[in-house]
């Protein structure tokens, strides 16, 4: 009897959402489409940004420097400067991303074995982007001076660094970010199916009705936990094998330890959402509800941001968000076969906040019978 | 000379949904200046749509409308200070005060601020400071009526103002609209009810979009009851059958005595006292009803006893089963209908009566046989697969009865259950109740309508958190020596606060 009760409102709860329009556009088109725009247009990588060069010396060595930049693949167009007001006027107006001025006594010092001095200029306003192309700028001109050592048989280039990129061996933003969508688009969907549906349920007024009926607020909990849930596990199981055979990315860890992680990780954001939902009044306070929750707890969980760097008491927050944990385990069953013991570190704090957030669901609901 | 005419429709017609619903159908009629005009009919039957139209908010289909000589598609600007429009759900602004939502009104209407007046008029001036959103059903109606009036419009148009209201705030609504209508001005009230229609100059009653009879309530009826009967004739007539659902209904059998009782019931809000030491017990088969004025915690009494809100003194059993102890043990018992409609509107009728038979643990045979039995009983084998916000309004309410009763429930709760249904939907629906009672139902029931009330075995008025009368409707009439139930309800009520100040 007590199953049977249960199933009826599992069903229901599938029910409302397969056959509401809205919740069912949140369950299919966000993935879908957010996977498609987030892993094609959202990159950090800073490229084609436009290069001007000011060259004073006019020399061989000055423009076999400059064919240094002109062949990498990290800049877009270079243009040629005949005085520093342009310079100054195009990074003003933003066409340019940063300039190179190279001295009239460049080829000078160089034939005469001194080290010549070549000045960037970078737009400060976006730091990121004047960060990389300083880091450009400095392995060109390192390969240049490496040539240049060589030609003239000076063994010169003391250091030389040669990087390795372990776990994503190109480097490829793509990688990270994917491994990290996963993690965030399930949040998403979880959070919205959950906080809407105690929400929808008093404003249409069908909560008192389902109150009236002889549910226990258990009960009630337990149908208003498993739908989400189920929905969103098969929705990350989906993200996971596009991520694997249409993206490509290895997968390199057990993943029924991922399905598992998964399980406990949509667990504490169910309860999350819960939480919201019943403090809502109605929809629209429950979707703020989860916006509020959902911005911090994304810039705190190392996506966006290592966590390494931000301050120590934001640290100490991180520890209470689940996708912290979550965003671990993803990232390291898929890329470096993250043993099994690392994940269960992970999985301790994130069963933890779990019970937590479930807990707090379950109070405010009953208080809210009460 | 003739009356001028205030309003002149020829043909009227508005469709919804691309021509599915007709809401208003080839209407024709003149209504002259300087009366009260009811507008009677059932949620849906067309009223609001009329109201609106009246109102530019919505453009006809094709027809002719002529509001105080204006036509509201092409002149609304000029017509917007001619009209005050009072809409059903409350128009005012609940986070603001009374005195704030009035300039609001007022600079919108660009009226003088002259509200000393208006709030003596409307014996709000104590709570001019409140929150529009704390008052209680009755002063809002009032605050939304004086707002409606600001900039002194030629009509005033109210879209039921008197929903939700007890009966003496609705006689001191009515009082007001009586004071403010004079040769030049007209207002037009919409009801469903009856008892209501009957004190207006003119009444037109609308069903399914026509107009099924316009003129003097008493050249119809001498009362309202016989209006009832006459306008149920008007709309084809009801014949009183052997109710099915009561037929079909399998009573379980019991040996308590009570089948509801309160005990002691209190509910505190922090100083205020909303439900004090509540104790009553209803036999079973017996019609309890609870009545009171807005506010006065019958309906605190109400949700405490189903499990709504917690009490926070005393306690209900249901079927001798403690509410507060094993609650759902003792909803098991219970058959509950709110009054808003509450199913869930995307899933089809199937559905919900499949959701609320699970609900209660019904499985297998008894399961397939008490879906069979609703769809029967209520007729409802058409709209089997329609989702449920589509259905037309009396069904929703079968459906909604339906779902309250597939359990076959010992006791049913019903608050203010035929709110807005027509008076032949009405009349079925009170033909099942005391059908049901008759198979030893018991049923709790709160209403604001005294017709209502005179259908119950016995009844409790509510004020100030108390019980301050019990008994058959023919005791209560004969202690407060009155004819009809409101009066006796008034003159109770009256007394009660004189005793208890």
């Amino acid at each position: 009897m007590f199953v049977a009760r249960l199933l009826a409102l599992i069903k229901k709860e599938f029910l409302s959402i397969w056959r509401d329009p809205k919740s069912r556009a949140i369950v299919i088109v966000p993935p879908i489409l957010q996977f498609l725009i987030f892993a094609n247009a959202l990159t950090m990588e800073i490229k084609n940004v436009d290069l001007m060069v000011l060259d004073r010396s006019n020399s061989c060595e000055s423009r076999e420097f400059i064919a240094g930049f002109e062949g990498s693949r990290w800049f877009g167009k270079i243009h040629r400067a005949n005085t520093l007001d342009e310079i100054a006027t195009d990074v003003e107006r933003q066409k340019i991303g940063a300039a190179i001025i190279i001295d009239s006594d460049f080829a000078r010092h160089i034939k005469s074995g001194k080290s010549p001095n070549v000045q960037m200029i970078l737009d400060g306003r976006s730091p990121l982007t004047a960060t990389s192309m300083n880091g450009y700028a400095s392995q060109i001109a390192a390969a240049f001076s490496k040539k240049l050592n060589q030609r003239q048989g000076i063994d010169g280039a003391r250091i030389c660094i040669e990087v390795r990129n372990w776990f994503n061996p190109n480097a490829t933003y793509k990688w990270y970010l994917l491994t990290s969508l996963v993690v965030i688009l399930s949040l998403v969907v979880t959070l919205i199916l959950t906080a809407l549906s105690v929400a929808r349920e008093r404003e249409l007024g069908t909560f008192e009705q389902l109150i009236v009926s002889p549910y226990t607020s258990s009960e009630i909990l337990l149908g208003k936990t498993i739908p989400p849930l189920a929905l969103s596990l098969a929705i990350l199981s989906a993200m996971t094998l596009m991520v694997i055979f249409i993206f490509g990315i290895p997968f390199t860890g057990s993943f029924p330890l991922l399905i598992f992680s998964a399980f406990v990780a949509l667990l504490s954001f169910v309860g999350v959402g819960l939480f919201i939902s019943s403090i809502s009044k109605n929809q629209q306070q429950a979707i703020l509800g989860v916006f509020a929750f959902m911005m911090p707890a994304i810039l705190l969980s190392g996506f966006l941001s290592p966590i390494e760097d931000m301050p120590k008491v934001l640290q100490h927050l991180t520890y209470l968000n689940p996708i912290r944990f979550f965003m671990n385990i993803s990232r390291g069953l898929f890329l470096k076969k993250m043993p099994f013991a690392d994940v269960f570190a992970n999985l301790i704090p994130l069963g933890a906040v779990a019970a937590i957030t479930l807990t707090m669901a379950a109070r405010s609901f009953k208080r809210n019978l009460e | 000379m003739p009356k001028q005419a205030c309003i002149d429709i020829g043909n009227l017609t508005k469709s919804f949904s691309a021509g599915k619903t007709v809401a208003i159908e080839n209407l024709s009629m003149a209504i002259e200046k300087g009366q009260i005009i009811g507008l009677i009919g059932a949620d849906g039957a067309g009223k609001t749509t009329l109201l609106r139209l009246m109102t530019g908010l919505l453009l006809p289909d094709f027809g002719k409308l002529c509001v105080c000589g204006l036509d509201p598609t092409a002149d609304k600007e000029a017509l917007n200070c001619k009209i005050g429009y009072m809409p059903q759900r409350f128009g005012l602004y609940e986070d603001l005060s009374v005195i704030d939502n009035m300039k609001l009104y007022a600079d919108l209407k660009n009226a003088d601020r002259n509200f000393d007046s208006m709030l003596d008029f409307a014996d709000l001036k104590r709570f001019k400071s409140r929150l529009a959103g704390k008052l209680s059903g009755g002063m809002k109606q009032k605050l939304g009526l004086i707002c409606a009036l600001m900039g002194n419009p030629e009509l005033i148009l109210l879209d039921e103002p008197s929903v939700g209201v007890d009966p003496i705030s609705r006689r001191e609504l009515l009082k007001m609209v009586k004071g403010v209508v004079d040769e030049n001005r007209t207002v037009i009230w919409s009801t469903a009810y009856m008892d209501e229609a009957h004190g207006f100059d003119t009444v037109i009653v609308i069903d399914k979009g026509r107009s099924i009879y316009r003129g003097n309530p008493y050249d119809l009826a001498s009362n309202a009851a016989e209006l009832e009967g006459k306008i149920i004739e008007l709309m084809g007539g009801y014949v009183q059958i052997s109710s099915p659902v009561a037929e079909n209904f399998r009573a379980k059998r019991t040996n308590v005595t009570y089948a509801v009782e309160a005990l002691g019931l209190a509910k505190r809000y922090g100083d205020f006292h909303a439900v004090r030491d509540n104790t009553f017990r209803i036999k079973k088969g017996e019609i309890f009803g609870l009545l009171g004025p807005n506010g006065a915690g019958k309906s605190t009494s109400f949700r405490m006893m189903c499990g709504l809100i917690k009490p926070s003194g005393g306690t209900a059993k249901i079927m001798g089963i403690d509410v507060v102890e094993k609650p759902s043990l003792a909803r098991s018992n219970l058959g509950y209908m709110a009054q808003k409609f509450s199913l869930y509107p995307n899933l089809s009728v199937r559905q919900n009566l499949e959701f609320f038979a699970g609900a209660y643990g019904l499985i297998g045979k008894d399961f397939a046989d008490a879906i069979g039995r609703m769809t029967r009983v209520f007729a409802l084998e058409k709209y089997l697969n329609s989702n449920s916000e589509e259905l037309p309004l009396g069904y929703r309410q079968r459906l909604s009865f339906a779902c309250a009763l597939i359990h076959n429930p010992s006791v049913l709760f019903l608050d203010e259950p035929t709110s807005g249904v027509d008076v032949i939907a009405r009349r079925e629906f009170w033909n099942h109740i005391t059908s049901l009672a008759k198979k030893d139902v018991t049923v709790l029931i709160t209403t604001h309508f005294m017709d209502e009330a005179e259908f119950c075995d016995r009844i409790s008025l509510f004020s100030k958190g108390q019980t301050i009368a019990t008994g058959t409707p023919a005791e209560l009439k004969k202690k407060a020596g009155a004819k009809t139930m409101e009066n006796a309800f008034i003159n109770l009520i009256s007394k009660g606060e004189e005793e208890t100040p």
